[in-house]
């Protein structure tokens, strides 16, 4: 098959998964295309959000219109580790015979449900850090590789922050993006009310399956990507490094520590993504651009005056975004 | 064409155009900085006295600069992953060309970039390059006119200078006319009237050099008046030191190369020639001259509108003006006049010949104008002969040093001469004897005199006519330095005007006072001296004759503008006849400008009338009155006879 042939591919899946998606969930569209964008990037998402904006609902549906084994784990303070890995146990055979048998966690699934991640100790979220990073986790000496495509869509709560473990900067880095989840408006509160309060059942339809994700994930990487496209990606994560030769004054006077390398890998998968999604084949500026916020946010530390001026790493970004030049070679002379 | 051909043609298109749309914009950017220059050295010349020349600068350094960017743009070089980039941005194609121009220079043809760069053409394919170039003026142009709206409004705005630096200004703006007039008038000084000595050249080349030296604008008034008081100095200095008394210098009249340049002898020769030339008529009065002026005007005007001869008014006609040309002739042999055209008018009219009598009429009173001429001269020349002492002690006496050099010219001749009689040595000797005392204003001069008149009395003639000859010398040698003397003094009086003028901060050539000249030294203030003719309008002057008896001048209306009817008593109606001013006519009234001088006179009043008529005279002989005027300058001034 051509590379036009898997394109053509790429944007029915997504445009009908979109579609499916749709059924269910009001609204949203920028949440539904970071997570379809982080889902064909082959990456996990972090979805951020006050209780009852549909995160929880928008990964069930996603699990039904992905043709791919499902989990959804709970964290609470007393999960365990091996309440999500799995763990070794005794098991009897009918000889007789003992011995030690690995009982799968619900890690071992292509889709994962990770409510309220941030409710767990940090002991247990670490046990998501093999898995999330190597797609693989070790459990009694023994490695055990998880299902292909795996796929972590975790949520977290940002009030009632009693109890909680705010997830370690290690972690959070391993999320592809960080999605905040809005408020509805007035029009889609109204059609999620008529949804959820009349005797309607709504049926969606399975997509895709596992093989086809992977090929579209591997067409992704393929997609090429201009020096300058290239450079402009690589010149706003230096930008967030604080002290840096290209910090800007924003970055070294609210910024504690500014992105990892993942974040420009981040950048660069999630704006091919989003130039297959357009319809191109090539990686824009504007790919770049919009693919920011989601892949950066988590990844920026702000110090204690930020903190204390209400200054989030969006406003951060926002700056950043409107100050390093797109085309830095051509700018001066056109 | 393939795709990467079609991009690449378009591309080499859209290089050229962005080059041209560079060199637009530049060019614009640096207008702006042009009319920024401009607006900060109008700005710089309204707060701060700097030179005019820096706008001249301002102005070239502004337009290198819309120039320069023109020029820069249209040089610069685009490669064409720059113009694909720049069309990338201009045209909204998402870096499809650029990134399709990367992979094409890679030479990895993989279908990927196939896609990519065919993509690219399609994209590119829809690009019009005419499009690209969209010459509209830029943004900066509101600035630029805003810039150039404050520069012209700025124009309107005075200069901010303090008072200091005004005075400073206008001291050496009048340093600097000062200067210039100060060497003018030296180098006309020098060039006239050439010293004789050198000391006296000196004195002139440095007032010359101070001159230069004031137009340089390098002096303060401070300074400028201590060294023209230094030069003054010296220059009085200079002139006391010379022999002649102040009085003599004042009466003596000199010729502009120091030496005699006509003597009574040659004034008498010149008057037999006037007198030969006008023939045999004597004491013609002026008035007779214009009566006689009148009358051939008079038939002149009959003749223009003589008419037909065969009618008896034309016959009429005819007789009256041949009797009137008669009585004119017989008028004028009486007088002694010779003016043959009129005799030939007369046969002219008889024969009919109407042309040719018109044309001796036009003669005849060329000749009476001539004659006129000359009957003045002549009387001019008569008074000045007059004036002449009549022997040496006189003419020492009133200070005729020319008189007297040709008188002492004479005695040596008559010395020489073996005719002289034994009473024309007895002569001599008495008018030596009375010469004596007014020659001791003379330097050796007096002593000359006695010595020839005790060798006379002696006998020895050629003893006595060598001390005459030196006496002579001695004369000569004095009018040389008095004709110093007098440069100097001018030279002086023009420093004192240089003094007033930077002194009071005016222009040189208002220091100059009404009727002052350097000629005669008349202190110029007060009734009945002469202005400046340069300053007023002559008839020598007037091209087109004019008549401005018609021109109604309510303005000038004893009642002024009103609506009422002009009921003015018969007392308040001007009696004024209007005047009407043409280049040969007589004008009906002058107006003599000066300064009245307020007090007592103490100059005797005959004293005060001979000055002003000798001095008339003097103007009038040199020609320095306008020939319109001279009747005028010379009935008020016989007028003041009576």
């Amino acid at each position: 098959m051509n590379p036009e042939d898997n394109i053509s591919q790429f944007r029915e899946v997504y445009d009908s998964l979109r579609s499916e998606i749709g059924k269910v969930i009001v609204g949203q569209d920028a949440i539904v295309d970071g997570t379809l964008n982080a889902l064909f990037a082959n990456g996990h998402v972090l979805l951020e959000g006050v209780p009852g904006l549909g995160k929880t609902l928008l990964v069930r549906t996603l699990s039904k219109v992905l043709d791919l084994s499902f989990n959804r784990i709970q964290f609470t303070p007393d999960l365990m580790p091996a309440d999500v890995i799995g763990t070794n146990m005794v098991h009897e055979s009918v000889d007789g015979k003992r011995a030690f048998e690995f009982h799968h966690g619900p890690i071992f699934a292509h889709l994962i449900l990770a409510d309220e991640i941030n409710r767990a100790t940090p002991k247990t979220q670490s046990a998501m850090l093999e898995a999330m990073q190597e797609r693989s986790v070790t459990a009694g000496g023994a490695i055990r590789n998880l299902d292909i495509p795996f796929f972590v869509l975790a949520t977290q709560n940002p009030i009632d922050q009693e109890g909680t473990y705010p997830l370690p900067e290690a972690q959070l880095d391993r999320f592809f993006y960080k999605l905040i989840v809005g408020y509805p408006s007035g029009e889609e509160l109204s059609e999620v009310i008529t949804r959820t309060t009349e005797d309607s059942h709504i049926e969606v339809n399975k997509v895709v399956d596992a093989s086809t994700l992977s090929a579209l994930q591997l067409l992704v990487k393929q997609v090429p990507v201009a020096s300058h496209v290239k450079d402009y990606a690589v010149r706003l994560v230096l930008a967030t490094h604080p002290n840096s030769e290209a910090a800007l004054d924003v970055t070294n006077q609210f910024l504690r520590f500014g992105s990892s390398p993942r974040g420009a890998q981040s950048l660069l998968l999630g704006a091919k993504v989003r130039a297959l999604t357009e319809g191109r084949f090539n990686v824009s500026f504007d790919d770049v651009a919009a693919v920011v916020f989601p892949a950066l946010r988590h990844r920026l530390i702000v110090n204690f005056e930020a903190e204390a001026e209400g200054i989030t790493a969006d406003n951060v970004l926002d700056r950043i975004l409107a100050d390093v030049p797109r085309d830095f070679d051509a700018s001066p002379s056109a | 064409m393939s795709q990467t051909q079609l991009i690449s043609t378009k591309l080499n298109s859209a290089s050229r155009r962005r080059k041209i749309q560079v060199g637009w914009k530049y060019m614009w950017a640096g207008l702006f900085i042009c009319v920024c220059i401009w607006l900060i050295s109008l700005v710089s010349h309204k707060l701060f006295p700097i030179p005019l020349v820096s706008f001249f600068w301002a102005a070239i350094i502004g337009l290198i600069f819309p120039l320069a960017g023109l020029i820069w743009g249209f040089a610069k070089n685009f490669s064409p992953l720059e113009t694909a980039r720049w069309l990338d941005k201009e045209k909204g194609l998402k870096e499809r060309l650029s990134t399709a121009i990367e992979l094409s220079e890679t030479n990895l043809s993989s279908p990927w970039d196939e896609l990519v760069i065919s993509d690219a053409a399609r994209a590119v394919d829809k690009i019009e390059t005419r499009s690209l170039l969209p010459l509209r003026l830029p943004g900066q142009c509101n600035w630029i006119l805003l810039v150039l709206i404050a520069c012209f409004v700025l124009g309107f705005v005075p200069e901010h200078r303090s008072k200091n630096y005004l005075d400073l200004q206008r001291d050496a703006m009048v340093i600097k006319d000062v200067g210039e007039n100060l060497e003018i008038l030296t180098n006309w000084q020098i060039k006239e009237s050439p010293p004789n000595f050198e000391a006296s050249t000196a004195v002139l080349d440095s007032v010359e050099a101070l001159g230069k030296e004031f137009q340089n604008g390098k002096l303060i008034r401070k300074d400028a008046l201590a060294k023209l008081s230094s030069i003054s100095e010296k220059l009085r200095s200079e002139i006391n030191n010379a022999p002649p008394v102040p009085s003599l210098r004042d009466k003596a009249s000199f010729p502009k190369d120091g030496l005699p340049a006509s003597s009574p002898s040659d004034m008498q020769k010149r008057l037999s020639e006037l007198e030969e030339s006008f023939g045999t008529g004597k004491n013609i009065s002026t008035e007779k001259f214009d009566a006689l002026k009148s009358t051939l005007e008079a038939i002149k005007n009959a003749a223009s509108d003589l008419s037909d001869a065969d009618t008896d008014k034309g016959n009429q006609s005819r007789l009256d003006i041949a009797e009137s040309l008669s009585k004119l002739s017989s008028t004028t042999k009486k007088l002694g006049l010779d003016i043959p055209n009129i005799e030939k008018a007369l046969d002219a009219l008889n024969s009919s010949n109407i042309d040719q009598f018109l044309s001796n009429i036009n003669y005849s009173a060329q000749d009476l104008d001539k004659l006129a001429e000359l009957s003045e001269a002549i009387e001019n020349l008569q008074m000045d002969i007059d004036s002449i002492g009549k022997d040496l002690a006189e003419q020492l006496e009133k200070g005729q040093i020319f008189a007297a050099l040709n008188r002492l010219e004479d005695m040596i001749n008559q010395l020489e001469s073996s005719q002289l009689t034994d009473l024309n040595l007895q002569e001599m000797i008495e008018e030596l004897q009375l010469s004596l005392s007014p020659a001791e204003n003379y330097g050796t001069c007096a002593q000359s005199l006695s010595n020839a008149k005790d060798s006379a009395k002696s006998g020895n003639k050629s003893a006595a006519a060598q001390s005459l000859a030196d006496a002579k010398e001695e004369l000569k040698n004095m009018l040389k330095q008095i004709a110093d003397s007098q440069n100097l003094m001018q030279s002086l009086q023009n420093l004192e005007r240089a003094q007033i003028a930077i002194g009071n901060c005016q222009a040189f050539s208002t220091t100059q006072r009404p009727g002052f000249s350097p000629d005669n030294n008349n202190p110029g203030a007060g009734v009945g001296t002469w202005g400046n003719d340069n300053l007023q309008l002559s008839p020598d002057q007037i091209s087109d004759q004019w008549d401005n008896s018609g021109i109604q001048r309510p303005d000038t209306s004893p009642q002024g503008f009103s609506s009422r009817k002009n009921n003015t008593p018969n007392n308040l109606i001007p009696s004024r006849v209007k005047g009407q001013i043409n280049s040969m006519g007589r004008m009906p009234s002058i107006s003599l400008r000066g300064v009245s001088i307020k007090g007592d006179s103490k100059v005797q009043f005959q004293e005060a009338v001979s000055a002003a008529q000798s001095n008339a005279r003097r103007a009038l002989n040199q020609d320095k009155v306008p020939r319109a005027y001279r009747d005028s300058v010379r009935d008020y001034f016989d007028d003041l006879k009576n």
